[in-house]
């Protein structure tokens, strides 16, 4: 495609201006000052190439002139494919505001399309898929000169002109195994559903199926599985039940053969238990016949026991009456000395009483002599003596004072001692002293006389001598006061006093004696009461017998009376014991008497309880009975004899005897036959029976039990398995198909796969080499430029330049570490060399506006140099401010813009 | 996998091998028939085929069967002849389902069967046989299982000892459980222990099934005699072969042209081996495709067989095809063997396989072919 024309008004700052350039097919420069439009013209082309009139986008909007409502306009001619084009596109006009149209070899124009139509037929006739194309890579607005977008567009058209990368059929092979398998997410048609999500893929429809048949033949598994499992516990409990009825016939053989042996048992039992009748009985009648003499003996027996009992108690009734007379007689006798006695006592009372009385007249008059009898004379006696005691002890002390003895030893000493003539042996150590109190002499002998040093109490003494005058004057003075010349006369009066003392000594024992005497004190009128409450023993001739009679008499009479008092108390303990010797004998004979009754009582009862057994062993021998009672025997009454030779009594022995007799043959009879009968082996009795029964019942509630489980799970068997093995093989069958099928189609989409990333590689391992015909250009080219100082250039795999080499030392740098200037000079040579590969015999426009704007004066010379040996294969359009840079002497294309108003 | 349609007539065709085999058993007029087990898949078969199997059995009232149940029918509660209608067969037709032994009337033999109560045992079916005592009868065990004169075999399938009919002095112990014919009674005269092997094919795998022994018990001493005659519907065919070229795919064709057997009632599976150009594979698969409408079902098995396409294909592939052919080029080294190097960006687990290169080279040249 080549730029015939290019033409814009209303647009931007152009406002009501126009802008209409021709361009050749090589070198075309337009230069003008800032604002005169040429960044404007690129953008308007640009917009023109990727936008449909109709667009509001805000980059169309941009472009109307501020402040009006002109429609900006651009209009493209161009050549491509042989032929001229023209498109036109005026924006913000609702309608017509598009149309492309096509040069007539007559020169006019014929539009091939309007409106947005025309922004598509242009795309198409270009061959341009997407907006701008490849040309947006190569185009550079100002200040976007120091990066390189290569996009799809641009790498396709390279890899076109490289011409080795391309396969058309490599593509289609491509495509469709793309569209089988998908990209690199594996989303083709084998293996993820297409847009149409209901038409499935088959890899997920085959998957899917997979899985629901696995699902269903799990189930049908399960289902074949609980199938089995069911048969299988049905055989095992089939088998126990096999056994268990096994178990229950032999069980119910035991049983039977049981029944049978217990029969034979029960006769047998029956029979013993016969003989056992029979020879209890016989033992019952042998026991009976004996008992029956036994018993006879101990009725005899207890006869003449009786008897003889009551011959005693006979005896004993007289012995009784004897006892109760004498009894009656000592009682009498007792109560006569009693009585005596009473009569002593009472008169004792009244004497002592009597006495009592008189002798409290006495007592006061005794009471008033001691009174008399005060001793004076003993009182300053005691007082004086007390003072001559004091003076003995003054004295004494004196005498003490004057012998006590101190002993200090200096050194050691050993000696002896005397006191009083008590000698001791002493040893002092040292220092020691030894002190002993007052002695009349003493003697020291000493074994080592050394220093010692004996001393008496003088000081003491010269006290106690003051001490002593001093009582020996208050002596003078106690004489004097108590009226005595001398210590004899003060004796004397001691003597008397002491005298005196000793009568009323005996004056009052005789008055404590007398006191003891009476303890109580009686006046006449109690006397008189005592007289009156014992009249019968108090009689007159007592009385007037001891009226007036002196104490002693009293005391005579008293005395008389204690006598016959004592005398009475002895009669009547002896006439006591006499009594109670004639109560006890009489006690003792009533004892004997209750105790031989009580004999004759217990004799009897025993004779009646042989009777009564006689009774019980009438009634084992039953046959007896009437004979019995004809006889009578049971009537008798206990107490009374019994004969047993009577003639009844021997009737009825006889006949026991026989019953006997008849019993004991019975009873051996009967204990044959049992011994003859006795089954073999181990008793069988009912509980055994019973346990056999019941192992039987246990066993055939067991059978029972294990025949319901067996039904019932007959029952869930059922028709549950009819046909499961037709199902569970359709079912795999089904299954096995689809698993293959997914094999198949797995293998197929790996194939695939591995086709389509072998054949993508391959393709971008070619796509490498595109960039070979472009490095061969930038290389030598930056080279030059650079003047040998990058030797080299690396591009990414997005066939961007990456990276430079340095001549120097080899090192690389990334292209950000550039300066501004080598980069734009860097990605000014890739974009021309990319015009220039894509370019050839079919050119392409490259627009640069100012994009060397870092370039000094001798890199932009090797870049004008670039630009011209580009034009030979590219449309080289120049916007650029320093149109001075950029001159090839006329060769040139030139346009001059003119600032805009 | 066969259809199953197909698979119907192949099932339908073993009930007509019965039927086969008692016909047979009636022309021969023996004395009676023996089924050693496994007459059933499993004993939860539909009613269809239980009753088919009624009509098939009373079909023949005069001629004795004894029938025994196997592993894949044992006799467990929901035994197939346990059960309406096949409980109620004619006097002819004798189940066995104890361990005792059967006197076959107007002869003078006595059976032993051994009897399959579950799916698998370890215990031999025949350990109840008791011994023989002043018996000059036949003694003839019926048992199902595995007889342990081959290694390796499983123990839990009722084994059988290696010399059970000698030990427990059978006059001829038949066997079921394997598919084929056992040993070939060809070569195995004196010997008294035989599979029959099923009357009707069940699979490729079987080498010599289809058929059905008769067994000839003159006397005592005399070993048995023993033939055997198919009585298969279907028979089903391997062939191994090698391809190398365009010839050895129409030596195949001609091959199998000159088998006179009933193609509609074959069953081929062909496993060629070698290595193939494509153009050879492509014969080939026109071959197969042919083969699969005469054939009654076709199994081609290439697991063995590799392509590997020609220096001229390769060219073919290649030529004017840009950076196709470096694509080319790499799946070629795969598809022989000289490279196992996955592509880089290879995604999918597991590198992709020679057979796969092979497949992937296939796809392009027939691509090729339609882009062309």
């Amino acid at each position: 495609m080549i730029f015939k024309k290019i033409e814009l008004e209303n647009w931007a700052g152009l406002y009501d201006s126009r802008i209409s350039l021709s361009l050749t097919d090589s070198l075309n420069v337009i230069t003008g000052p800032n604002e005169s439009g040429k960044s404007t013209t690129l953008e308007a082309i640009r917009l023109a190439l990727s936008t449909k009139g109709s667009s509001r986008k805000r980059a169309v909007k941009s472009c109307q002139p501020w402040g009006t409502d002109l429609k900006p306009r651009v209009e493209l001619e161009f050549s491509a494919k042989g032929n001229d084009y023209r498109l036109e596109k005026t924006y913000l006009k609702s309608t017509g505001n598009a149309s492309f149209a096509e040069k007539l070899d007559a020169g006019g124009w014929t539009t091939l399309a309007e409106d947005d139509d025309a922004h598509d037929r242009f795309l198409k006739t270009l061959d341009l898929t997407s907006a701008e194309g490849f040309f947006r890579s190569l185009w550079v607005p100002q200040g976007e000169n120091l990066e390189l977008e290569v996009n799809e567009g641009l790498q396709s058209r390279i890899e076109a002109a490289v011409g080795t990368a391309i396969s058309e059929s490599g593509d289609a092979i491509l495509d469709y195994v793309i569209d089988n398998v998908g990209d690199a997410e594996n989303t083709g048609w084998l293996t993820s559903k297409r847009r149409n999500p209901s038409s499935g893929s088959p890899w997920d429809e085959l998957a899917e199926r997979i899985d629901q048949l696995e699902s269903e033949l799990g189930d049908l598994k399960d289902k074949r599985r609980e199938h089995y499992d069911r048969l299988e516990e049905i055989g095992d409990l089939q088998q126990e039940k096999k056994e268990l009825e096994g178990k229950l016939r032999q069980k119910e053989e035991k049983l039977e053969k049981t029944r049978k042996k217990k029969k034979e048992w029960d006769e047998f039992r029956n029979i013993k238990e016969q003989a056992k009748g029979a020879r209890e009985w016989y033992n019952r009648l042998m026991k009976a016949r004996q008992n029956w003499d036994d018993r006879m003996d101990e009725i005899e027996k207890k006869d003449e026991e009786i008897s003889s009992l009551r011959e005693e108690l006979n005896d004993l009734e007289e012995e009784k009456n004897e006892k109760e007379s004498e009894l009656s007689e000592r009682k009498s006798q007792y109560k006569s000395a009693r009585e005596s006695l009473e009569k002593s006592k009472a008169r004792r009372e009244y004497l002592l009483k009597t006495r009592a009385v008189n002798l409290n007249e006495k007592i006061e008059t005794l009471a008033s002599e001691i009174r008399e009898l005060d001793a004076p004379d003993r009182d300053r006696f005691a007082e004086l003596k007390e003072i001559h005691d004091e003076l003995e002890s003054s004295r004494r002390q004196l005498e003490a004072s004057e012998l006590s003895i101190n002993i200090k030893a200096i050194k050691n000493l050993t000696g002896r001692l005397k006191l009083d003539g008590q000698g001791e042996e002493i040893t002092l150590s040292g220092e020691e002293e030894l002190k002993r109190g007052a002695a009349k002499s003493f003697e020291l002998e000493l074994e080592d006389f050394l220093d010692i040093k004996v001393e008496t109490g003088m000081e003491g003494a010269l006290q106690v001598k003051n001490e002593l005058e001093n009582y020996e004057e208050k002596l003078e003075e106690a004489y004097c006061s108590h009226k005595v010349e001398n210590w004899g006369e003060l004796k004397e009066l001691y003597e008397r006093a002491d005298s005196k003392r000793e009568k009323k000594k005996n004056l009052l024992q005789s008055l404590s004696d007398l006191a003891l005497e009476n303890p109580k004190s009686y006046s006449k009128s109690e006397l008189d009461s005592l007289q009156k409450s014992g009249s019968e023993h108090l009689d007159d001739s007592f009385l007037n017998s001891i009226r007036n009679s002196p104490p002693k008499k009293i005391r005579e009479l008293i005395q008389q009376n204690n006598e016959k008092i004592a005398e009475g108390k002895e009669v009547v303990k002896k006439k006591k014991g006499d009594l109670e010797s004639a109560e006890k004998s009489l006690n003792g004979v009533k004892n004997k008497i209750k105790e031989v009754q009580n004999e004759i009582d217990t004799r009897v009862q025993l004779k009646k309880r042989e009777i009564e057994g006689l009774n019980e062993t009438k009634k084992e021998i039953t046959n007896l009975d009437e004979e019995f009672e004809v006889g009578g025997l049971i009537r008798q009454e206990a107490d009374s004899s019994f004969d047993r030779g009577t003639e009844e009594n021997g009737k009825l022995y006889r006949k026991l005897d026989r019953a006997w007799g008849k019993a004991r043959d019975r009873r051996d009879e009967l204990e044959h036959e049992a011994s003859r009968s006795k089954p073999s082996g181990d008793e069988v009795t009912e509980t055994t029976i019973e346990e056999t029964e019941e192992a039987v019942q246990e066993l055939k509630e067991k059978t029972r039990k294990l025949e319901k489980r067996i039904n019932r799970l007959q029952g869930e068997i059922g028709n549950t398995a009819d046909g499961l093995h037709e199902k569970v093989r359709e079912k795999k069958e089904d299954l096995g198909e689809k698993k293959r099928q997914l094999k198949s189609v797995k293998k197929e989409v790996r194939s695939q796969e591995l086709l389509r990333v072998a054949l993508k590689e391959a393709k971008e391992r070619t796509s490498r080499k595109y960039l070979e015909p472009i490095k061969e250009k930038v290389v030598p080219r930056i080279r030059e430029m650079t003047d040998g100082r990058y030797k080299e250039v690396r591009f990414d795999s997005e066939m961007k330049p990456d990276s430079v080499v340095r001549r120097r030392r080899e090192s690389s740098a990334a292209k950000s570490e550039l300066s501004f200037g080598t980069r734009e000079q860097l990605f000014f040579l890739t974009r021309l060399s990319m015009a220039e590969v894509i370019g050839g015999e079919s050119k392409i426009p490259v627009i640069f506006d100012d994009s060397l704007v870092n370039t000094d004066e001798r890199r932009i010379k090797y870049a004008r140099q670039f630009l011209k040996e580009a034009a030979n294969s590219c449309q080289v359009i120049l916007f650029t401010c320093h149109g001075e840079d950029y001159h090839w002497n006329g060769e040139e294309n030139r346009i001059e813009l003119e600032q805009l108003p | 996998m066969v259809s199953s349609s197909k698979a119907e007539r192949l099932r339908e065709a073993r009930l007509a091998a019965v039927e086969n085999l008692l016909e047979l058993g009636k022309e021969l007029d023996v004395d009676f028939v023996v089924s050693a087990g496994d007459n059933f898949e499993s004993n939860q078969v539909g009613r269809e085929l239980i009753r088919q199997t009624k009509e098939v059995l009373e079909g023949f009232p005069d001629l004795p069967i004894y029938i025994i149940p196997g592993n894949h029918d044992p006799l467990m509660e929901d035994y197939a002849f346990n059960a309406e209608p096949l409980n109620s067969l004619g006097p002819n037709v004798h189940i066995l389902t104890r361990e005792q032994p059967v006197e076959v009337p107007n002869t003078s033999v006595v059976l032993y069967p051994g009897i399959c109560r579950k799916k698998k045992s370890s215990q031999s079916p025949l350990k109840w046989v008791p011994n023989r005592e002043k018996d000059d009868r036949i003694r003839i065990g019926l048992a199902h299982g595995n007889w342990m004169q081959l290694p390796n075999l499983s123990k839990d399938d009722y084994p059988i000892g290696e010399n059970a009919a000698e030990e427990l002095d059978l006059d001829y112990l038949a066997l079921g459980h394997w598919h084929s014919t056992f040993p070939d009674p060809v070569n195995s005269y004196g010997k008294r222990t035989f599979y029959s092997g099923t009357p009707e094919p069940t699979g490729f795998k079987e080498n010599d099934s289809g058929n059905v022994l008769l067994v000839e018990i003159n006397s005592l001493e005399d070993p048995p005699k023993i033939n055997k005659h198919e009585v298969a519907r279907y028979s089903w065919v391997k062939k191994e072969f090698n391809l190398s070229d365009e010839v050895s795919v129409d030596g195949l064709e001609d091959d199998l042209n000159s088998n006179n057997s009933d193609r509609e009632k074959t069953l081929l599976r062909l496993k060629p081996g070698g290595a193939v150009p494509l153009k050879v594979m492509e014969k080939f698969d026109e071959l197969t495709g042919k083969l699969e409408d005469s054939f009654f079902y076709l199994d081609v098995r290439e697991a063995d067989l590799d392509i590997v396409p020609s220096e001229q294909e390769i060219d073919e592939l290649i030529a004017g095809t840009g950076w196709l052919g470096d694509a080319v080029e790499y799946l070629e080294k795969l598809a022989s063997g000289k490279s196992s190097e996955p592509p880089e960006n290879w995604k999918m687990e597991d590198p992709p396989t020679k057979k796969e290169a092979q497949r992937a080279l296939e796809i392009l040249y027939s691509r090729l072919g339609k882009e062309d």
